[in-house]
């Protein structure tokens, strides 16, 4: 077997050790954002939808019966 | 690299976080929701599974039926129509576990319950081919064997369902697909009149009635959907009569219509949702027409006015 | 020649084990794939598909999966502690438990003893035998990294034992039987609350088997093997602890559209869409590493399997939110959509970097180089062509299938039977069965590499 021991320092790079990429961060606030505004629009206690009404609504428009 | 006091040096610290980290998630959106209320209501129809129902649904596990159907109707307008009324949360009380099912391989079975005849299911699950030629279920002749009483009656126990002995005999008295079938009998029953869009039967559209031509295509839909159980020429099978039988002549072409688009209650399933009105009225035409035929290559007697009442139950509803 | 170390012995156990259940799973795979297009090949009781689609996800997930990611962490736990297992008699007879657990689990399943929860359905006895496997894992694992020789610890570790917290916690609730008999028990959770805690379970059984088990891999081997450094740890550490927090929140999303409450659906749906931003970030750390010498795709051959490993996961985790989505989830749930994604995961993303792993860590340990290279790029083309072609039909039957059913006529009714919308995904299917072949060929390529590189070290090392 091979007596290679892991200098676990080399596994990372040291010049951008505590670097996060720009575009990366915007991203995830990004997606955030978005995720408090769905979470508000698709709550019925804030935003009034209701799966429940959604189909009642879609059946009345149905024109079968 | 981080310091050497930080986190990543300390295991200890370092689980507990991560367990931490972890278990809020878990907490709010799977262990809270067992106390609340919204997370098991019940309906007042929605009463314990029967032994020979639950071990029905053992088999159904068993053979792993949940990996190609699901049971559970979304509340979406075209799941609606193909299948009936959406899932309700008060009629998943008693599944344990619930068998909704990831994958529609085959129909959604929630509203399964009535639209076939027992005759049809079993023989359907004995041999799928033979109603529908290009299926891709696979045969369960093999569970035409005696039904297991003993595991129904531990089951019954375990769960603390109300039982009796006569329960416990009709599932020794019974097959494997007789046990199965009750309990596909049983799906969705608990909203009685599940099948969301009908036709009224009081006022059927009737102006279509008088077209006088069927189309080919009509007729493959005649091959597609309805000769598994009337036979191709309408001559009948085991499950159905030929029409000859149980199409009265004369007969008012509103009843026929009506029996296809809304189905018979155990003993044929409804069209409306799967095909056009007017594929519907050239199907009765066409049945008629089959009908006649027979009627008249035989000199038997004509219209027998006794089996008027699998048409008239639909009418009535 | 020198005795091989209780360590290797026990790492290559775990490998070998895990390839053995791997052929078994993939064989039945194959199987069942040819069973959704002809029922003809439904053989008897133990051999229709309802039951062998649960002998291949389980066989596929517990046994190569959990096999392999064993073996491997047994094997990068030793070099980043920089000491021996803390207890390799124990991980030796958790071996024997492993495979003894796996085959009694195989054997129940073709018999139909099932819990019917998906990725859950081992009947209660087997759900013992696998929690002992796992404890004693994890007292291995901690044990081991508790009494390092290298105070630091890499960002391995921590994806090591995350899996061993999460996948203890999420495995041991949502097997919580009432039991009937030995082979027979019930979800001790009804109704809603079965389909939330199975899905709670369901979707982290994906994030803490087949994600975090191969980031772990990942942000080892791939420095080693390039000999390029990763490119921000900063970007690990957020990446990661973003990661762990959200994925637990997500199980929702598999009831969209359920009658689970609308508030529980919102929120898994939002935190599998905000669950892009960790999962790129390890992306984008993997990218950023080969980014000084992207000629290393070319010249060192492990390259393009982790890179195109952490490609597909990139994708993965940007299909797999987007399916939690309402309006996505309304075509494509109940659809072949849903297994072309998972697939695409597993044959992708998993089996690329565990294989590599592989190759990496038998080079090391017989002290050699590998057998073929030009065979470990047959197999790295092979399994790549198979799972796209594999992925991308199915990806078309799903919407095939999924858009037919809500097709309507001009008079409000359905356009097609359900039959119709079925038959015409079989010309799709048969292709898939192709691919998956082509898939399974790929491995047989991979196994016989691997098993040729051994020959090859065993070989060296004796003639020393």
């Amino acid at each position: 077997m091979s007596i290679e021991e892991d200098n676990v320092e080399s596994l990372t790079r040291k010049d951008t050790e505590h670097k996060l990429p720009l575009l990366w961060v915007v991203l995830f606030v990004g997606l955030i954002a978005w995720g408090v505004y769905y979470f508000y629009a698709y709550t019925p206690a804030f935003s009034g939808w209701t799966q429940d009404k959604e189909i009642e609504e879609s059946l009345d428009k149905l024109n079968l019966n | 690299m981080s310091k050497d006091n930080s986190i990543y040096s300390k295991i200890i610290p370092l689980v507990i976080a991560m367990t931490v980290v972890v278990l809020v998630g878990t907490v709010i959106t799977m262990a809270m929701p067992l106390l609340r209320d919204d997370m098991h209501p019940k309906l007042a129809s929605t009463k314990e599974y029967t032994a020979i129902e639950l071990e029905g649904r053992n088999i159904y596990q068993r053979e792993g039926c949940v990996n190609c159907h699901s049971q559970m109707v979304r509340p979406l307008t075209a799941d609606v129509v193909r299948y009936g009324d959406y899932t309700k949360a008060g009629e998943e009380f008693y599944e344990r576990p619930f068998l909704w099912g990831s994958k529609r391989t085959g129909p959604d079975l929630a509203r399964n319950g009535g639209r076939y005849s027992d005759e049809w299911q079993i023989m359907h699950l004995k041999e799928p081919t033979k109603f529908y030629p290009k299926t891709n279920m696979p045969s369960y002749a093999f569970l035409d064997r005696p039904a297991n009483a003993v595991a129904a009656e531990k089951s019954m126990k375990a769960l603390g369902y109300p039982y009796t002995q006569e329960d416990i005999d009709k599932v020794a008295n019974s097959t494997e697909l007789e046990v199965l079938t009750a309990y596909l009998q049983s799906l969705g029953s608990d909203i009685p009149d599940n099948m969301y869009v009908k036709v009224n039967p009081d006022d059927y559209d009737n102006t279509m009635a008088p077209m006088s031509t069927i189309s080919p295509e009509t007729k493959i839909a005649f091959v597609d959907n309805c000769a598994g159980c009337h036979g191709t020429e309408g001559e009948g099978t085991d499950v159905a009569a030929p029409f000859s039988d149980v199409i009265p002549d004369p007969v008012i072409d509103g009843y026929l219509f009506v029996s296809v688009a809304n189905g018979i209650p155990y003993t044929m399933p409804s069209h409306i949702g799967i095909m056009t009105k007017r594929r519907m009225w050239e199907l009765v035409l066409y049945a008629k027409e089959l009908a006649n035929k027979k009627r008249t290559a035989t000199t038997t007697t004509t219209a027998t006015n006794s089996d008027m009442s699998a048409v008239d139950s639909s009418v009535n509803k | 020649m020198k005795e091989m170390s209780i360590d290797s012995k026990i790492v290559m156990g775990y490998i070998y084990s895990s390839l053995f259940w791997g052929v078994i799973g993939l064989l039945i795979g194959l199987l069942i794939s040819i069973q959704m297009w002809d029922p003809a090949f439904n053989f008897g009781e133990f051999f229709t598909f309802g039951r062998l689609r649960t002998v291949h996800t389980n066989v596929l997930a517990y046994g190569l999966g959990i096999g392999a990611e064993m073996g491997v962490f047994y094997y990068i736990i030793t070099k980043l502690t920089k000491r021996t297992l803390l207890f390799p008699k124990l991980a030796m007879i958790n071996l024997v438990i492993f495979n003894i657990g796996i085959l009694a689990g195989t054997i129940t399943l073709f018999m139909g003893y099932t819990q019917s929860l998906e990725y859950a359905e081992f009947e209660w006895p087997i759900d013992i035998g696998v929690v002992i496997i796992w404890v004693l894992f994890a007292i291995n694992v901690i044990g081991t990294v508790a009494t390092r020789k290298e105070k630091h610890m890499y960002v391995s570790l921590w994806y090591i034992l995350v899996t061993v917290v999460a996948v203890a916690i999420l495995y041991i609730v949502n097997n919580l039987p009432i039991i009937v008999s030995l082979t027979k028990s019930y979800h001790i959770f009804s109704g809603l609350n079965s389909a939330n805690v199975q899905w709670w379970y369901g979707h982290n059984a994906v994030g803490f088997l087949f994600t975090t088990p191969i980031l772990a891999m990942f942000y080892y081997f791939l420095p080693k093997s390039t000999n390029m450094p990763i490119y921000s740890h900063r970007l690990s550490i957020i990446s990661f602890w973003s990661l762990v927090f959200m994925y637990l929140w997500t199980g929702a999303h598999h009831l969209v559209y359920s009658p689970i409450p609308d508030w529980l659906q919102t929120l898994g749906i939002v935190f599998t869409i905000v669950l892009i931003a960790p999962s790129w970030g390890s992306v984008i750390n993997g990218y950023m590493t080969v980014q000084p010498d992207w000629s290393k795709m070319n010249s060192q051959y492990l390259t393009k399997f982790f890179i195109l490993g952490i490609t597909f996961y990139g994708l993965q985790t940007l299909q797999g939110p987007s399916q939690g989505l309402r309006a996505i989830s309304s075509l494509i749930h109940f659809t072949d959509w849903v297994p072309g994604h998972v697939h695409m995961g597993t044959m992708g993303w998993v089996v690329l970097v565990t294989t590599a792993s592989m190759y990496y860590i038998v080079t090391k340990i017989y002290n050699t180089t590998i057998y073929s290279e030009k065979l470990a790029n047959t197999h790295f083309w092979l399994v790549l062509i198979g799972q796209v072609v594999f992925s991308i039909t199915m990806w078309i039957t799903g919407i095939r299938q999924g858009a037919m059913w809500k097709s309507y006529n001009d008079d409000g009714t359905l356009m097609y039977t359900f039959m119709e919308t079925l038959v015409g995904n079989y010309p799709y299917w048969q292709m898939r069965t192709v691919a998956g072949a082509v898939f399974i060929v790929g491995m047989l390529f991979f196994l016989f590499t691997l098993i040729m590189t051994v020959v090859k070290g065993k070989r060296e090392q004796s003639s020393k």
